[in-house]
């Protein structure tokens, strides 16, 4: 279970739209160091002795969560220079809205990603050809059997 | 008036020289030493058949054909010139693990631990290792295969063949999950239909290879040259209608191989 406060994190662009990065949970890097003999600190998954020197022993942790995730979404706008420098808050993914029919009508309002009821639905793509040129019931109906409508 | 020296004399005068001398013609009746100093010249060193391994670490001492040798925390070292398959050995002993390294009759490399089990590595063709057993790397261990040249071996790894990127994405609503995933350090939701996956390790150059398929009915997609990076691909999923649409599958699965 994650003990940081948020899962993902959601960016505004510059046309308004939202989109989400999530990071890849096993993308947390393992980090093996040669400590002192001492107690175990929280969060070392694995202890063995150091096979070179017996009064160290080896130590493999994870790399520290809130590292991670901020290495993870400087990557992602590295990559993706859309989102650089743009608006975001850090969410978990179960407050995001559960229905994707409306997605495009996802919005940043208020450190929220809510449905913004007044934003259009995307035009309809372009008929085809078939469609378009039908001139009869019959061809019109075999160009919508085709496409699939 | 002329001075006449007897043995007690020189011996005197010269640190013993005399008993030292009469020592080393034969027998040797107490301790040669060299006082720091080298042995030279050397020609043979003979051992007498001792009856056990050496008494104290630092010393090699002879028990019948092998020659043992003790370093520290009682760990023995043996050179033998026989074993089971009548071949040279070196033998590593801790505790009471005895490990024998030695060549058999078929110019194997074999590894026998001290229940008697083997583990045989062969040189069947210079600069071919053949193991027939399982290799396991421990935590950060890896292999990395060297690139191709010229026309493949057969069955080869090759670093151009390796897949160095992977995932599985699944939507359920909300924001789609990344439930399994191989060197992918996000993902992106940038719509319906549309994830942007961004690797973790760069690609060396965009001429690598993506493919993304999804769950029926929909077709899967990668996105165009402008979404094609070395350290991020789109993937599309498309309903097969006409025109078709951009639509949410159950599930994409993202493979991607090439250069890093």
């Amino acid at each position: 279970m994650s003990s940081l406060m948020y899962t993902c994190r959601a960016y505004e662009l510059a046309d308004g739209t939202v989109v989400v990065v999530v990071p890849a949970s096993n993308s947390r890097r393992r980090i093996i160091e040669n400590l002192p003999v001492g107690p175990l600190v929280a969060g070392e998954t694995r202890v063995t002795p150091d096979p070179e020197d017996g009064l160290r022993m080896r130590v493999e942790r994870l790399e520290p969560e809130a590292d991670w995730y901020a290495r993870t979404m400087a990557r992602a706008e590295t990559t993706n220079p859309a989102l650089a420098g743009r608006p975001f808050e850090d969410l978990e993914t179960a407050d995001l809205p559960a229905d994707r029919t409306a997605r495009h009508a996802w919005r940043l309002r208020g450190g929220r990603v809510v449905v913004d009821p007044a934003v259009p639905a995307p035009a309809r793509p372009a008929r085809s050809d078939a469609i378009a040129a039908a001139t009869t019931l019959d061809e019109l109906k075999a160009a919508l059997l085709r496409s699939g409508r | 008036m002329r001075e006449v020296l007897f043995f007690a004399d020189l011996n005197a005068e010269f640190d013993n020289i005399i008993n030292n001398a009469l020592s080393l013609i034969s027998p040797l009746t107490g301790n040669l030493a060299a006082g720091g100093n080298d042995i030279t010249g050397l020609d043979e060193l003979a051992f007498d058949d001792a009856a056990a391994i050496p008494s104290v670490a630092g010393r090699l001492r002879r028990n019948g054909v092998t020659l043992g040798w003790i370093g520290t925390s009682g760990t023995l070292l043996r050179l033998a010139s026989t074993n089971v398959d009548s071949q040279a050995i070196l033998g590593l002993q801790n505790d009471a693990q005895l490990w024998q390294v030695y060549t058999d009759t078929d110019d194997d490399f074999v590894i026998r631990d001290s229940t008697g089990a083997t583990t045989r590595v062969s040189i069947t063709t210079a600069g071919v290792l053949t193991y027939t057993g399982s290799v396991t790397l421990g935590a950060g261990g890896t292999i990395i295969p060297a690139a191709v040249s010229g026309t493949p071996a057969q069955h080869a790894l090759y670093r151009e063949n390796v897949v160095k990127g992977w995932a599985r994405i699944t939507v359920a609503g909300g924001v789609p999950a990344l439930t399994d995933s191989f060197n992918v350090s996000s993902i992106t939701d940038t719509g319906i239909g549309t994830v942007t996956v961004t690797w973790d390790r760069d690609f060396a150059n965009d001429d690598y290879v993506c493919v993304c398929s999804v769950t029926t009915p929909f077709l899967g997609a990668v996105g165009g040259a402008s979404s094609h990076l070395v350290g991020s691909n789109r993937v599309i999923s498309m309903n097969p209608a006409d025109p078709p649409t951009a639509v949410d599958p159950e599930e994409y699965h993202v493979i991607a191989i090439g250069d890093q």
